[in-house]
């Protein structure tokens, strides 16, 4: 039986695998979180019984006999059960973080706004990676890392080869799974060379969002009010609405400035980032 | 062209009670948000302040006389820019129906 323990946050998470294939993906998808030797607060097994079964301390979660469909259920069920186990002490925003000058910028917004592209220019130019999808803020206003790989929606990216990617030393590795309909999918995984492995505090926080028809990219910086009003829709774990907004006003430090991004090249809206928030 | 409706202040406007205000220290800053239905609102402190008065003991008269105590200035233009925030807040849905 194969076991690691690894940590995020304040919790660490054990896992377990009798099954070769499934051990691979695991390996694939949580490779880039530090090894830990807290107790685990959250024990994932994937156990071989009539057919492959995924269980979350002791509780059933998934049967097959197919393990890529075992490996998807997992990485779904992983990054749920975490998000919940790190709430309250951690607040999960939908936002890609990076890290520059020993600080954190989060992307936050909808799915295609393009935080995971902004996230990958900052990773390729040499910004350290936190994370492409859940930003963790904790009570002294930091981004705590959730390393989980940089994933795109397909084997290709408009603005990405895969050539500029290994030049960047991101390593690239692939997971297979069943789709709804029981065909085979391939889904890349990046494994970027700077990972961040300790918490950062937050101080720019930008409102991406993707725009085909705007060929230059624009910066507009906007009040602690109005960024406040619009991130509670962004948080994983949603409680009412003064609730969500008195803990961010909370957490946020004063100096965190907030920006929208529109953009239709994210190489240009990079530039525009070095050059009016980073130097 | 079609008419905008006319808002009307109660005569002694009671704030939603689900109205709860989250006040951005060091920004002159309050955001209100309807805990029911999840929208904001954002205020600067004095009109924060106007609202915070609007529990339907206190009219438009008495609410001049408190920010009075506090403001100087003309009464009749502080009573005009007190009801002009007033209508803002009845336009924002921030009170109780009559």
């Amino acid at each position: 039986m194969w076991q690691r323990t690894f940590g995020v946050g304040n919790i660490s998470v054990r896992l377990e695998s009798d099954q070769q294939r499934c051990t691979d993906d695991i390996q694939a998808i949580t490779s880039l979180f530090p090894d830990s030797e807290k107790q685990p607060s959250l024990i994932f097994s994937i156990k071989k019984k009539k057919k492959i079964t995924l269980y979350v301390n002791d509780e059933e979660l998934w049967q097959s006999n197919d393990s890529g469909e075992i490996s998807a259920a997992f990485e779904v069920h992983l990054y749920i059960r975490i998000v919940q186990e790190l709430v309250p002490e951690l607040a999960s925003i939908h936002a890609a973080s990076i890290g520059i000058n020993h600080q954190t910028c989060i992307f936050a917004g909808v799915s295609d706004a393009g935080k995971s592209s902004m996230c990958t220019k900052a990773v390729i130019e040499g910004s350290h990676y936190l994370s492409d999808e859940f930003s963790l803020l904790n009570k002294a206003g930091e981004i705590e890392p959730f390393p989980r790989p940089l994933q795109w929606g397909k084997e290709q990216h408009p603005a990405f080869t895969h050539d500029m990617m290994a030049k960047a030393g991101i390593k690239q590795t692939t997971f297979q799974f069943p789709d709804t309909e029981g065909n085979n999918v391939s889904a890349l995984l990046w494994l970027p060379e700077k990972v961040q492995h300790t918490p950062l505090p937050l101080r720019w926080v930008i409102f991406p969002r993707f725009d085909a028809s705007v060929p230059t990219p624009e910066l507009t910086t906007i009040r602690r009010g109005e960024a406040l009003m619009e991130l509670p829709q962004h948080l994983h774990q949603q409680q009412r609405a003064d609730i969500m907004l008195q803990m961010l006003n909370q957490r946020i430090p004063k100096d965190v400035t907030f920006h929208r991004l529109r953009f239709s090249n994210v190489h240009k809206a990079w530039e525009l980032l070095k050059h009016s928030l980073f130097s | 062209m079609s008419e905008q409706p006319e808002i009307k202040v109660p005569e002694y406007p009671v704030k939603r009670p689900t109205m709860i205000g989250e006040e951005l220290e060091g920004m002159d800053e309050v955001v209100y948000v309807d805990t029911e239905s999840g929208t904001n609102v954002s205020l600067n402190v004095i009109g924060a302040t106007i609202l915070e008065l609007c529990d339907g003991k206190h009219s438009i008269e008495n609410i001049t006389d408190l920010v009075l105590e506090n403001l100087s200035g003309e009464r009749e233009q502080i009573k005009k820019d007190i009801h002009h925030i007033l209508i803002e807040c009845a336009a924002y849905g921030l009170f109780i129906e009559e």
